[in-house]
């Protein structure tokens, strides 16, 4: 057996490496990595699921063509690659590069991505989108008061006397910080979760505080008020470091019998939480990203940010705000969030975007030229887009698609050309983590099955069917590749590539603890509790505030919609494989038992949920672990799993950071009777 | 040393990958490691338990005692070993094993089981599901004894499980702010719906055993009777039923080729010791019809009643509840009572038919569990009354009502028997301790409410 280390590329925190085993060139075997101090022990479900995502016979291996009568036919490479120049060299001649939109998800992360940009950029340009439907509003916030996002190690969360867990649901998204949480308990640390729901790592704290959704920035806010009032703050952390400490204070006007009203939590409760906040010895906060895909989620996380700041908790071991840790993305020119939006000036000839939040309705108003080609790749913009039907319906109208995939998602079906997508052990890379403090290489382990080939090669070949000059382009021969890869890296500094060949490494600009130096990139170069950038470039209060969240004119229905991630998926990805269907429940509509009981539903029953913009049927199920007033489905359920709930959500834009506003939506339940 | 899993629940977080990788490491079947949760549902006040479980190696295995084809060995280091050589499919180590370890695969007509992922220990490396677990709530130990090595929620089967559970015991939950109204009230709808599909699915499950039990009872019955003079039955019908007994038993098998198999653990299986019984019966039946009087009638008498014996035995090794005795002497009186009839004394036959109907009294609980058993015990119990009304007349046309509706009682009980047979299994003793547990918690807190 041949032994690799290796890293999984998806859209995780935890990018967890593990070591693989092959036996006459097919993989094996999986089993830890012990060496990352993050994830030192097994990969997840998924992880594991990686010896059947491999060699799945679901797994798409060659290009296929739809036929007139709209199924699909295999063609050769050399046809698949044929028809799609044509179509684009077509669409470029008679429109411009602007009629051809380029959709890149988050399902696949590593350098190689960048010879696609490098592609469209030679091609002339195209439409693409902005912003990122995950976690730009909390990452701008971040940005705009501390400087630069970052956090301390995952693993020196073990040093927390006090850890807050924010909207965080490590057990089902990242699921080795459960390792660092529990060695901070057996150290005699107490965890509290912040969350309407009752998650899998509720089950594990000792404290659940469950304010209702869209309303944590009233209760950090509140709690910020009760450390003020009582002294509690760090006051020579504030004089020395904090800008905007004074006017902060004397703007909050909510006290705790006001955030009672709002987040549903008795205020009595709020003094409690905020004095055991202030008197932890070392307090650190964790902050997750579903609230903040609110349209106040900039907002709540400025609130949120702004308690262990005024305690003094930042830049010391055991301490500090977790939301994001960007020190491996060391080889990016521009970071998140900076890179969702970039000066439009930067690549003005290049390109024309459209919000990824408002897809649907900014497709729709493009001017000239209308879209003709559409390129798809690394993502499902069918399920997991907001407003996903006028999604499918905008991709419908337009004449020509190819989507890169490797299974027949709800976004393949309705391409013209499938490009069979690459595995993740298929082609070298490199990556880093927005958890994981280590850049890690991916090296290429097997041969890619059948015509696969990755997305750097079909660029590669696209550009010489086009008559496109390669040289110089970022485009790499095939058999450059790792050249190219290498080339990519030997520039950054305090980095030593060999070593990396080897195993993870921390990049010695890594900073532990995070913001020791007390050193912030900001305008005042200290901690801005109020952001003048804030007003400039998003139009938001200075000052972090608690705003209503939106309800889209849909006051009148009686829930919110959570559609949260959940532990055998990333998103759309992972759940259509055997062994995680074979372990795991079919996906339902939770609602709380009170809830239930007032709309006659039993679990088990079928029903209908619904708001202005359409309605899904599934299967109910009352549960404690749900708040009354809102309604919780999976996030990334397929439409032919019965899925695609994204059709309820309204396309719409968090307060900063073009995220996209998921929870927002309202919505009713309705029993359906067969 | 022998080899046991240690597990951790307060790193366990329900992910589920231990079940997932054991699939894709063996493939065996889901389930062979199950990740149980008690609590799922969050009431508050209630910690949510995560249990991961596949065999648990015991000291004291009841599957490889019980396996009538030795298809089953215990290695040096503990490792309680399934050979799917020996195997011949008929399950009944899945009703000794009280953690649910042995998984029959229908496909291949045998068992499968956790073998510690055998191939790895070869190399020295740890089982799947240990490399899998991505907090580390699983690992492997070695120890000379496993004893005490289990909270006090996690029953005692005599069995000697080389297992350790680490449990935190102030692990009860968090407290939770605010609760929700009416939310500790939980729904207890969904098992009651389990419940009312398992019908069809038990009947077909069981339906050979059923068949089975039915044709050695009145076969047995019938050759009790044989020697009382005037008995109108001809003499091969011991035999024959017995003789369809057997190929009845056989088709149910995972593999008939193996049925040989059944008598090798002789020494051990009360399953061996079943068919080692029916195969003399049979042989006593035939020489019996072929020679009649050839064995003395105490001899056959005291065969049959042996072979009904020890065909209550497999049912009562695993399940040692007196309900199981109750139902099988009612059958047995019931099909004395039944044979009785063709063969005159009235008083003997309404002395058979009072020694069915108390035993039938004594089993009321059968018919307060759920719906098909209320209706099966009904029909049971309305059956022999029914039966002696259709046997006084004494024309043929009412001779033949009383045998159908005889026959339907019988049936009933039979399929009845099959839902009171129920082998002990520690999900549901564990469930039953932590819902006691949540009921006395909740007593307490309304208590204290009360005097609030």
């Amino acid at each position: 057996m041949n032994e690799f280390i290796t890293v999984c590329p998806r859209n995780c925190y935890s990018t967890c490496t593990f070591r693989v085993f092959t036996e006459e060139g097919r993989v094996v075997r999986i089993l830890p990595y012990e060496g990352n101090l993050a994830t030192p022990e097994g990969p997840c479900i998924k992880g594991l699921s990686y010896l059947e995502r491999e060699y799945s016979p679901e797994r798409l291996i060659h290009p296929l063509r739809r036929q007139s009568d709209g199924t699909f036919a295999r063609i050769s490479m050399d046809e698949a690659l044929g028809i799609i120049s044509s179509n684009l060299t077509d669409a470029r001649a008679k429109s411009g590069p602007h009629s051809v939109l380029v959709y890149k998800g988050s399902g696949y992360s590593g350098l190689s991505n960048d010879i696609a940009g490098n592609f469209w950029k030679l091609f002339g340009g195209a439409t693409t989108t902005y912003g990122n439907l995950c976690w730009p509003a909390g990452l701008e916030a971040v940005r705009l008061t501390m400087g630069e996002v970052k956090h301390n190690l995952p693993w020196d969360l073990a040093n927390a006397s006090l850890i807050i867990l924010w909207g965080k649901n490590s057990a089902e998204t990242n699921v080795q910080e459960m390792i660092h949480i529990e060695k901070a308990r057996k150290n005699g640390a107490k965890v509290v979760v912040i969350d309407p729901r009752r998650t899998l790592t509720a089950d594990k704290a000792d404290l659940l505080i469950r304010p209702g959704p869209g309303t944590d920035a009233a209760l950090a806010l509140a709690m910020a008020r009760v450390i003020i009032d009582r002294g509690l703050t760090d006051k020579e952390f504030l004089s020395r470091h904090v800008t905007g400490f004074e006017e902060f204070a004397a703007s909050l006007e909510m006290k705790p019998d006001k955030a009672q009203e709002i987040t549903g939590i008795p205020a009595d409760e709020i003094i409690r939480l905020a004095v055991m906040a202030a008197g932890a010895e070392r307090l650190t906060v964790v902050a997750g990203y579903g609230l903040q895909r609110y349209t106040n989620g900039g907002q709540t996380i400025r609130s949120i940010l702004s308690i262990p700041v005024i305690t003094g908790m930042i830049g010391k071991p055991g301490c500090g705000f977790n939301f994001a840790n960007l020190q491996s993305y060391i080889f990016d020119d521009l970071k998140e969030p900076l890179s969702y939006y970039p000066e439009p000036e930067s690549d003005k000839p290049f390109r024309r975007a459209i919000s990824m939040a408002r897809f649907g309705p900014d497709f729709f108003a493009l001017k000239e030229p209308k879209i003709e080609v559409a390129w798809i790749e690394r993502g499902n913009p069918v399920i997991q887009l907001p407003g996903s039907e006028e999604v499918r319906k905008a991709l419908d109208s337009v004449p020509f698609k190819v989507v890169v995939e490797q299974f027949m998602t709800d976004t393949a079906v309705m391409a013209d050309i499938i490009l069979p997508a690459k595995g993740i052990f298929e082609q070298a890379d490199v990556l880093g983590s927005y958890w994981n403090p280590y850049v890690q290489y991916k090296p290429k382990i097997v041969d890619p099955p059948g015509e696969v080939l990755p997305e750097s090669v079909i660029y590669w070949r696209l550009a010489q069917i086009m008559g496109l000059n390669v040289s110089d382009a970022g485009i790499p021969a095939p058999e450059d590749y790792d050249n190219w890869l290498t080339e990519r890296i030997s520039h950054t500094p305090g980095f030593l590539r060999e070593e990396l060949m080897l195993k993870p490494v921390i990049p010695g600009q890594n900073e532990h603890p995070a913001y020791g130096n007390m050193e912030f990139e900001t305008p005042s170069g200290r901690i801005e509790l109020r952001s003048d950038r804030a007003v400039k470039l998003w139009g938001v209060n200075p000052l972090p505030t608690w705003e209503p969240p939106d309800d889209f004119g849909e006051k009148h229905l009686p829930f919110r919609l959570m559609t949260p991630n959940i532990g055998s998926r990333i998103h759309s990805q992972f759940g259509n494989l055997d062994v995680i269907r074979n372990v795991t429940e079919e996906p339902v509509w939770e609602i709380s038992v009170a809830d239930a009981r007032r709309k006659g539903l039993r679990s088990g029953d079928t029903v209908k949920v619904f708001n202005s913009r359409g309605e899904v049927t599934g299967i109910v199920k009352a549960t404690a672990r749900v708040k009354s007033g809102s309604l919780v489905y999976p996030n990334g359920i397929w439409l032919k799993e019965g899925g695609g709930v994204n059709r309820l959500i309204a396309p719409s834009e968090t307060d900063m950071g073009h995220g996209a506003a998921f929870h927002n939506t309202r919505v009713d339940i309705e029993k359906l009777t067969t | 040393m022998r080899r046991g899993f240690t597990f951790d629940t307060t790193l366990c977080v329900n992910c589920k990958a231990c079940s997932a990788a054991c699939i894709l490491e063996n493939g065996l079947q889901p389930g062979t490691r199950t990740l149980y949760t008690w609590n799922d549902n969050a009431l508050p006040l209630a910690g949510v338990i995560n249990l991961s479980l596949a065999c648990n190696h015991c000291a004291e295995p009841a599957c490889a005692t019980g396996c009538p084809a030795n298809a089953y060995s215990v290695k040096a280091d503990g490792t309680v070993a399934h050979h799917p050589d020996r195997c011949m499919g008929c399950g009944y180590c899945t009703w000794r094993c009280p953690y649910d370890a042995p998984k029959l695969n229908r496909t291949l007509g045998i068992i499968e089981k956790c073998h510690f992922c055998a191939d790895r220990a070869g190399e020295g490396i740890e089982p799947a599901c240990i490399t899998a677990c991505p907090t580390g709530a699983l690992k492997m130990t070695e120890k000379e004894h496993f004893e005490g090595t289990l909270p006090a929620w996690f029953p005692d089967t005599g069995m000697r499980p080389s297992l350790i559970i680490k449990d935190d015991a102030a692990a009860q939950g968090p407290e939770i702010i605010p609760t929700d109204p009416g939310e500790d009230e939980g729904q207890d709808e969904e098992e009651e719906e389990q419940l009312r599909t398992e019908l069809p699915e038990r009947i077909r499950k069981d339906g050979s055993l059923i068949l089975f039990s039915l044709l050695i009872i009145s076969a047995s019955a019938v050759m009790i009777f044989t020697g009382i003079k005037g008995f109108k039955v001809p003499a091969i019908i011991p035999f024959l039923l017995i003789a369809a007994a057997m190929a009845v038993s056989v088709t149910h098998l995972g593999r008939p080729d193996r049925s040989w198999r059944a008598v090798l653990n002789i020494a051990r299986s009360p399953l061996s010791r079943e068919i080692g019984m029916v195969i003399i019966f049979g042989t006593t039946a035939l020489v019996s019809w072929l020679q009649p009087g050839f064995i003395a009638l105490p001899i056959t008498t005291a065969i049959a009643v042996l072979t009904v014996i020890s065909v209550d035995l497999v049912y009562f090794a695993p399940d040692r509840r007196i309900g199981l005795w109750l139902h099988t002497g009612q059958a047995f009186f019931t099909t004395l009572y039944a044979v009785s009839w063709f063969s005159a004394p009235r008083v003997i036959f309404i002395a058979f038919s009072m020694l069915a109907a108390i035993s039938i009294v004594m089993r009321y609980r059968s018919a307060e569990r759920g719906s098909p058993e209320r209706v099966l015990y009904y029909i049971r119990a309305m059956a022999l009354p029914l039966v002696l009304l259709f046997i006084y007349p004494e024309s043929p046309a009412s001779d033949t009502i009383a045998l159908v509706i005889f026959l339907a009682g019988l049936v009933a009980d039979r399929v009845l028997f099959y839902f009171d047979f129920n082998p002990p299994n520690i999900k549901d003793t564990i469930k039953e301790h932590f819902n006691a547990e949540y009921e006395k918690k909740r007593d307490k807190q309304c208590q204290d409410a009360g005097l609030s």
